[in-house]
């Protein structure tokens, strides 16, 4: 790397192609999950960790809990699944929204995700997979 | 939790080191974690992908987060993995039929 010329920004497309294909999917799942009722057998797929193990994967419960959410359930939601409602959600929330701001508003800074919380998720992860299925912890299960 | 000292500031980049390609190690960690929340494999994959990607343009002086890269690359195999093996698992029992949605 020897150029010290800036290279070239060849983008097809608009900056929007992406951010738009990527709101559209979320909102399709979104209806969709609102529609469907995710507590009746057969309405989506099973997980597949559940079905081969017989232990909850982390986003066992989180369709329900997402549907319960947009249903304006929260208690409902928790019950199925705390650390989708808790965390996984807000965090899509937030990252959608500061990712259109930046690209909309070119004062608002581009998001940035700290080394330490890309860390510390997976880690989360890990004990909340864990947790939930020790003999005691049915709250956590769906 | 205790209080973590913030980060030190970004120190001036040595030659070459720009966060152009900083958005493959976002979406490698994005998509790592929705292929552990039971997307498998469908996700999983574009996360090795892009994670590996990320990986190679933090060598390269073109990101500065490769260690985003890297855990979606590792998060993208554990859930490709474990997808993978509960499908077969789960088709090979039969089990699928009594268990119902994420």
């Amino acid at each position: 790397m020897t150029a010290t010329e800036a290279v070239p920004h060849h983008r097809t497309g608009s900056k929007w192609t992406l951010p738009g294909a990527v709101t559209a999917s979320l909102a399709a799942i979104a209806v969709y999950t609102v529609v469907r009722n995710p507590h009746q057998p057969g309405a989506f797929p099973s997980c597949v960790f559940l079905a081969g193990s017989g232990y909850y994967c982390p986003g066992c419960g989180g369709l329900r809990a997402v549907h319960d959410l947009l249903h304006g359930n929260v208690i409902g939601a928790l019950h199925m699944n705390a650390l989708v409602v808790l965390g996984i959600v807000p965090a899509l929330v937030l990252g959608w929204t500061w990712w259109i701001a930046a690209l909309a508003n070119d004062k608002v800074p581009r998001p940035r995700i700290p080394t330490w919380v890309a860390v510390a998720i997976p880690v989360l992860l890990g004990v909340f997979w864990v947790v939930r299925n020790l003999p005691g912890m049915e709250f956590l299960r769906p | 939790m205790t209080e973590i000292p913030p980060p030190p500031p970004p120190i001036a980049m040595p030659v070459g080191g720009s966060e152009e390609k900083n958005s493959l190690g976002v979406w490698a960690l994005v998509l790592g974690i929705l292929s552990i929340l039971c997307c498998g494999l469908f996700t999983g994959i574009p996360a090795i992908i892009l994670g590996n990607n990320s990986k190679k343009a933090a060598a390269e002086g073109r990101a500065t987060n490769g260690t985003l890269g890297n855990v979606g690359f590792i998060l993208g195999i554990v859930g490709t993995v474990l997808g993978t093996v509960g499908w077969a698992i789960a088709l090979l029992t039969g089990s699928f039929a009594s268990i119902s949605g994420t």
